[in-house]
Parts: structure tokens; C-alpha cells; sequence
């Protein structure tokens, strides 16, 4: 496939920055309503846009998107143009009367749980925040809605609760879970007793692939096959390929946790199909530096994640600190694989030796 | 996060409950042998040890050790106690006598609201650890 008939996998609409939260980690630094946010008529057309586009995905969050008074007509609208809707929420103004729009549209509600008790969850959140997410989960279920996820966002302090996820699913009467690293990204910046050491990358990261093995959960990873090379078969950074987002007040980025820095020209003034055709034209928001250029995991990896390059490394071409991690459990592995084969016939055996 | 909920959990234990005792930890009696293993497991597969050999006759083979950068805070309480023991290059099976007798003595096992572990499913469990570490993939990881 050339460049030129790419599409973005998903486009991403921070429909509002307004949020009645102030999560300490929060990527958009969200709470305030911006004064030039999009309009109902702006924000019907970009939908529009992408459906022209040929995009078949489409997330709208923000900022609270159930603070837009007007999301109910974005919803429909979205809903008439036959695109996938995904909703990323907190929950905390999921009303009786949302949850049965929602469940009518058939729109994909996720809704943020950072723990499996509100201790956990609140710390991060504020008081009464886990009550009123796990309510809207029962008034969504209650309303008959079907394709709805809980979106788990791992970071320091809840990280040790990885494992009971199926728990808290299972009583939340919950299938799917959606779970993400913490980025280093908007207040989490200012938090970074939250962000998870790179050497405990590969250890955090085992902890969640073992939820593979739990059947009551299908597990989803916030990971993307990438175009690659010269296959495209590969995974990595979706802000090097093929992901969209536009802000609330419009600009266009590859990644919001890239922060403001690296936002892009505004919907305002181009059609979006053309800013993607910009950002393709431009290359790649990632050229390896000689650092990554000489990894020979790098046609694979594609770097790895470049708002952590960008925080740890303060150069968005530099290595993803988890990536290298991720390699060197690799090479640890390969290096210690005979053991590790005794060690599944017999651990007690293999570790005598 | 309670130690035994977490290996329950893993494991696929079952809650025992009792109106006179509550909750409680039935481990069998290698129950912490096993869990000390399962934990060293986790801990070697996710590249937190590191491996010396000896070649020595008469002297293990095998020592280890608990990296420098590996953060305790964010390891389970079974991994931290069997961590706080690898301060120093040693064998697993030293190792694992010295951490069974710490967790058996810790209130990790006498907590109330605990939960039982099966030891036929502990050892499933490590083998499954051994198995996706024999299986991994670096590029389908979370971004
Ligand atoms: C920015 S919020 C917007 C939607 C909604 N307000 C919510 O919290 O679900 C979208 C998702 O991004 C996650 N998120 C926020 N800041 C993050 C960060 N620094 N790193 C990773 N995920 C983050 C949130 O936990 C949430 O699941
Ligand atoms: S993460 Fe979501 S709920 Fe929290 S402040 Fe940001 S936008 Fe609001
Ligand atoms: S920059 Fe990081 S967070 Fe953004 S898409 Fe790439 S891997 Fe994901």
C-alpha cells in the first residue's frame, strides 16, 4: 500500500477540554472548558471529514466528553455517518438518560477505572470517583448497552493491582479490559512519583500479558500493527503511522501525550484528509538518531513510544527507555533459554543444577 | 494488594470463608516453598536477576542475584520478601528455604481475609511463567 492511500486506523476527537475531574495524571491537563473550543457545527463536519476519509474508527474524548451539553447530536450524527464510535469516559455524569442514548447508539462506551478500590482509584481521581464510574458500568448495563470496556491505565501506585483486574471485572459484570502505561504527558509530568521506573518496564508489562491467561477477560493492549518497513507486520509507536488526533480547539496531532509542543495545524484552516496528507508527506515523526539507528531490534520495534523518548531522552528520535527494556529481557531470555526449558520440565530441577 | 488474594488470583485459588475463623490462608505445607518459587520465577523471567555460573566442582552451579535498578515498591509482598533475600549472589534452593521460613513467619499467611491456593495450580502457574517467558515477544507490549 503507498502512503498516499493510507488512512489513519482511528481519529481521535477531544470533543471538549472541560472535566469536573483533576486526575493527577492526566494527559490533557484537562478541567477548564477552553474559550475557543470546536462547535457543534465544527466538530459535525470533521466527523464528516472523517468519514470521507474513509476512517472507520472514531474516539471521541477529551477533556470530559459528557460535559458537551451538544454530545448527543455528535453521537447521532457520527452514529448515521456508519462509523465505529468509541467513548472514553469517567463516568461521573453517566446518567440514567446517557446510558440509555448510549446503549440505543450502540456506541462503544470505555469507562477509566485507575483501581480495582476506590483507594486506589480516587488517589488519582478524587473522592466519590470510583462510586460513580462503577454506577455508570451498572447503568449502562442496566440499560441493556453491550460493548462496553473498562480502560485500566497502569501507573507506581497501581501497578501491585494488576492481577485482580478479573476480579473487579468479574464483579462489575465486565468482559473487556483496556490497559495502558502511564505516559509522561501533561500532569502527570508534575507527578512523576507515577510514572513507572524504565528498568521495571519489562517486569509491569509481564504482569499484564499474564492477564492473557484469564478466560472471563478478553485483554486489550494499547499497542498497534504499524506500517512498518517493508511488512506490515509490525508493532510500534501508532504516532509514526497511523493514528489521528485533533484538540479541542482543533489542532491536529499524531499523539496527544507528544503534548502541545508537537500539535499540529488546525482543522480550522485545512481539511483534515489534507493535514494527514501533510504529516505523511513529512515523513515521519520519528528518524532514529544514531543511538536507535544502530539497535538491530529497531526494524522491529520501531522505537518504541516517542513521548517517553521525548521525556527521558528530551529528543523524540532517541530510544523508548521501556523499549530498550523490553530488548534486554529478550537477550536475558535467549541467553538463559536451555535453563528456562529445564525449568519448565521441573522448576525444583533446573534451578539445583 | 493482600499476597494471598494476588497469588489466588494467579492462580485461580478458591476463597475459603468460615462463620468461626473468617477468612483464612489454608496453604498446604509446601505452600510457601511453592509460592517462593512461583515469585522467583516472575522475578527471573521479567529480567529482574541477574545470572552467575561457577564452574567449580562441588560448588552450585547457578547463583542469584537481585539487580541494583530493580524497585522493591512496586513487587508483590511474596516478591519482596524472596527479593529482600537476593541482596547477594546465592542458589535458588538456599534461597528458597530462607524466604519460605520468612513468609511463614510474616503475616502474610496469617492475614484473615486470605484465600487458599491450590499447590497442584502454583505449580501450573510457574510453568506457565517459564512458558510465556520461552514465548515472548517485546514487540506486542503495551505502549
Ligand atoms: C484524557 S482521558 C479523557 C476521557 C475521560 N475524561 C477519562 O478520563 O476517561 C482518556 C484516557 O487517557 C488516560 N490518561 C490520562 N492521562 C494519561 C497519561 N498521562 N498516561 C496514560 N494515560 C492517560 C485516562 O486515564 C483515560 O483513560
Ligand atoms: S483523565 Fe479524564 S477525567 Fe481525569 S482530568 Fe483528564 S480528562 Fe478529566
Ligand atoms: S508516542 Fe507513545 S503513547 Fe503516543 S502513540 Fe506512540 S507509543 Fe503510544
Amino acid at each position: 500500500m503507498s502512503h498516499e492511500t493510507k488512512t489513519p486506523s482511528r481519529v481521535y476527537i477531544d470533543v471538549t477540554n472541560a472535566c469536573p475531574l483533576q486526575c493527577l495524571h492526566c494527559c490533557t491537563a484537562s478541567g477548564e472548558r477552553r474559550a475557543d473550543e470546536l462547535s457543534l457545527v465544527e466538530i459535525i463536519n470533521l466527523v464528516d471529514q472523517v468519514q470521507g476519509m474513509q476512517v472507520k474508527n472514531l474516539v471521541l474524548t477529551g477533556g470530559e466528553p459528557l460535559a458537551r451539553a451538544d454530545l448527543p447530536a455528535i453521537l447521532r450524527h457520527a452514529c448515521q455517518q456508519g462509523l465505529n464510535i468509541t467513548l472514553l469516559t469517567n463516568g461521573i455524569l453517566l446518567d440514567r438518560s446517557w446510558a440509555k442514548l448510549l446503549a440505543e447508539l450502540g456506541v462503544r462506551v470505555k469507562i477509566s477505572l485507575d483501581g480495582v478500590s476506590a483507594e486506589t482509584h480516587n488517589f488519582l481521581r478524587g473522592n466519590g470517583a470510583f462510586e460513580m464510574a462503577t454506577q455508570a458500568l451498572e447503568r449502562l448495563r442496566a440499560a441493556g448497552a453491550e460493548n462496553l470496556a473498562v480502560h485500566f491505565t497502569v501507573h507506581r501506585q497501581n501497578c501491585r493491582e494488576i492481577a485482580r483486574l478479573p476480579e473487579l471485572l468479574s464483579e462489575l459484570g465486565i468482559h473487556n479490559l483496556v490497559v495502558g502505561l502511564i505516559k509522561p504527558s501533561g500532569r502527570a509530568k508534575d507527578n512523576p512519583a507515577l510514572l513507572i521506573p524504565p528498568a521495571m518496564a519489562a517486569y509491569v508489562r509481564q504482569k499484564i500479558e499474564a492477564l492473557t491467561h484469564c478466560e472471563q477477560i478478553t485483554l486489550q493492549r494499547l499497542s498497534d500493527k504499524c506500517w512498518g518497513s517493508d511488512t506490515e507486520d509490525l508493532f510500534g509507536c501508532p504516532a509514526t503511522c497511523n493514528k489521528l488526533g485533533v484538540g479541542a480547539t482543533g489542532e491536529t496531532t499524531t499523539c496527544t501525550f507528544l503534548g502541545q509542543e508537537f500539535m499540529g495545524k488546525n482543522v480550522r484552516e485545512y481539511p483534515l484528509a489534507e493535514l494527514w496528507q501533510q504529516h505523511l508527506a513529512g515523513g515521519k515523526c520519528f528518524v532514529a538518531n544514531a543511538e536507535c539507528a544502530e539497535c538491530p531490534n529497531l526494524p522491529f520495534s520501531g522505537g518504541g513510544c516517542r513521548a517517553r523518548a521525548l521525556y527521558y531522552r528530551q529528543d523524540i528520535n532517541a530510544p523508548d527507555p521501556y523499549c530498550c527494556a523490553s530488548f534486554a529481557k529478550k537477550r536475558f531470555l535467549d541467553q538463559h533459554r536451555p535453563l528456562l526449558e529445564q525449568a519448565l520440565a521441573g522448576p525444583e530441577l533446573a534451578f539445583q543444577d | 494488594m493482600n499476597t494471598i488474594q494476588w497469588l489466588s488470583h494467579l492462580l485461580g485459588g478458591k476463597e475459603r470463608f468460615s462463620p468461626k475463623t473468617g477468612y483464612q490462608a489454608e496453604f498446604g505445607k509446601n505452600g510457601p516453598q511453592i509460592a517462593v518459587t512461583l515469585a522467583f520465577c516472575e522475578l527471573l523471567t521479567a529480567n529482574c536477576l541477574e545470572i552467575r555460573t561457577q564452574e567449580q566442582i562441588h560448588l552450585p552451579k547457578r547463583l542469584y542475584k537481585l539487580r541494583r535498578e530493580v524497585d522493591l515498591t512496586l513487587l508483590t509482598e511474596i516478591e519482596q520478601i524472596v527479593a529482600g533475600e537476593m541482596s547477594n549472589f546465592c542458589t535458588f534452593p538456599l534461597l528458597r528455604e530462607k524466604a519460605a521460613k520468612k513468609l511463614r513467619r510474616s503475616k502474610v499467611l496469617t492475614q484473615t481475609d486470605a484465600y487458599l491456593a491450590e499447590q497442584q495450580k502454583n505449580a501450573e502457574h510457574y510453568r506457565q511463567v517459564i512458558a510465556d517467558a520461552l514465548e515472548y515477544n517485546p514487540m506486542v507490549s503495551v505502549c
